[in-house]
């Protein structure tokens, strides 16, 4: 018994296409992730910085994101109309480190949180907010993922800006993150790695707020002459 | 969908409540349309799982009616496709192609085995994918290779318990036939490349087993077949069946 082999030389040429799709993104990913690296190392620099260097940092680190949204216009070439989902997961962690990166330095720069069209802006992707976009996109679960990023460095930097010697940055990065936090409660999420990584933003608030405790203890914050010091010391 | 983030320039404010919220919404429709689709893949499994039990109670008798009762279930379950597939419409293919993928396979599965046991031959992906066209010829549901490939494996579970069944009979030629069939499958499977971690590879695994078994049953119809001629066999094997039966009678 033998059967029509044509069926079988259309699939396996199909899977060859696929996977040397695959190959492709993969490549385009490593460039990526390098441009991801490098912009880490400048932000990185912050943890170690004094006050009134940060926002330098932050300016250096936004103008690398010409190179981000190239990788991105590269990306969106190889995938075909309408199959993002079938390839997404390839590049998915590494759009949710620029988007990171971008919030980051944003905050770094303005202490506000990224808007979605200045996002869109740096990396000239829209995201998919209103679930109907059929094109390359920037997916909402990705922008969430690295909102609980950003919230873990800045319970990083609540440590080290007082090392550093700005005892104030604690009392504004906790501010800032439980305002998030409260964000993230408004979603009805599901028992998936979204749902994981959200209840990790609670440990970040214990540690910023350890920080806030100690620096408040020792009546700290308000010594250093910041000018962002806007928000009042508990006595 | 009123969704109003302000267009900011870097530094204005940014409405967390607002932002978040428009995500919720989005996040929900995602989540409910994934439901909804899981829903009707489980049920379409159930039900394609029904039509193999289906086949396997044929018998060279009742083969016409029960293809004809197949027929109606084929149909019941191609409705429950339609209706999903308005979710599974552009992007969204892929987005939920693994919720709905089991289904599909199953599907193939259970019509591959019925083209077997009517023609002794296999499904080809044509007629496959005529069974997803509505009445104006449209395909609602794209069937992608994989699927396609992933059902036929799973076919060759079914077959080795057709065959299993058929020695049980004492009916050899079809075992034979089957095992002949597998073994071509196999040969074209065998040339694919596939990728160490996919589902196929786990696949081809249970396929080599299922050929196995076949072969050894057919290996077993032989040498015993040698000592007999072969209706002699199966006369032995239907009495044998006759006295167990008036046995159980009996009790």
């Amino acid at each position: 018994m033998s059967f029509d082999l044509t069926i079988f030389k259309q699939i396996e040429a199909s899977m060859e296409e696929v996977s040397l799709r695959k190959d492709e993104i993969f490549r385009c990913v490593r460039d990526y992730e390098k441009t991801c690296r490098y912009i880490t190392a400048i932000l990185n620099r912050v943890h170690s910085a004094s006050a009134n260097e940060v926002p330098g940092i932050a300016q250096e680190a936004l103008e690398q994101f010409s190179r981000i949204k190239q990788h991105l216009a590269d990306l969106s070439k190889i995938v075909p109309y309408q199959q993002f989902y079938r390839y997404n997961d390839l590049w998915s962690r590494t759009i949710q480190t620029s988007l990171y990166l971008a919030e980051f330095a944003v905050y770094l720069s303005s202490e506000k949180l990224i808007s979605p069209e200045e996002l869109e802006n740096l990396c000239g992707v829209k995201i998919n907010l209103n679930d109907d976009l059929q094109d390359f996109h920037i997916t909402v679960e990705d922008f969430l993922h690295s909102f609980v990023t950003l919230s873990n460095e800045l319970s990083r930097l609540a440590v080290n800006s007082v090392t550093a010697g700005d005892y104030n940055r604690p009392l504004r990065i906790s501010k800032f993150v439980k305002e998030l936090y409260t964000g993230f409660q408004l979603l009805n999420l599901k028992n998936d790695s979204l749902r994981k990584r959200f209840d990790a933003i609670k440990y970040h608030i214990k540690k910023i707020e350890e920080v806030v405790y100690d620096v408040s203890l020792r009546k700290l914050s308000g010594s250093t002459n910041v000018p962002m010091a806007e928000h009042p010391i508990h006595e | 969908m009123e969704t109003e983030i302000q267009i900011s320039p870097l530094g204005e404010n940014v409405d967390i409540k607002t932002l978040f919220s428009s995500f919720r919404e989005t996040l929900d429709q995602h989540y409910d349309r994934k439901e909804r689709i899981i829903k009707q893949s489980r049920d379409i499994t159930g039900l394609s799982k029904k039509l193999i039990f289906l086949a396997h109670r044929a018998t060279q008798k009742s083969l016409n009616s029960i293809l004809e009762e197949a027929e109606t279930k084929k149909k019941e379950i191609l409705k429950l496709f339609q209706q999903v597939s308005c979710e599974l419409e552009g992007l969204n293919y892929y987005r939920y192609h693994k919720s709905i993928s089991p289904a599909i396979q199953e599907y193939i599965e259970a019509i591959s085995f019925l083209e077997y046991l009517e023609h002794n031959r296999l499904i080809s992906k044509d007629s496959v994918d005529s069974n997803f066209k509505d009445r104006s010829d449209k395909q609602f549901l794209q069937v992608l290779d994989e699927d396609y490939i992933l059902g036929i494996a799973d076919l060759t579970g079914e077959l080795m318990r057709y065959a299993i069944n058929c020695v049980g009979k004492g009916d050899h030629d079809c075992a034979l036939q089957v095992c002949q069939f597998l073994r071509s499958l196999m040969i074209n499977y065998d040339l694919l490349k596939v990728p160490g971690k996919s589902p196929l590879s786990r696949k081809l695994e249970g396929m080599k087993s299922n050929l196995a078994k076949v072969e050894e049953a057919c290996y077993a119809l032989t040498i015993r077949g040698s000592e007999y001629p072969k209706e002699f066999y199966q006369h032995i094997v239907s009495e044998h069946a006759k006295h167990c039966d008036s046995m159980e009678v009996d009790e």
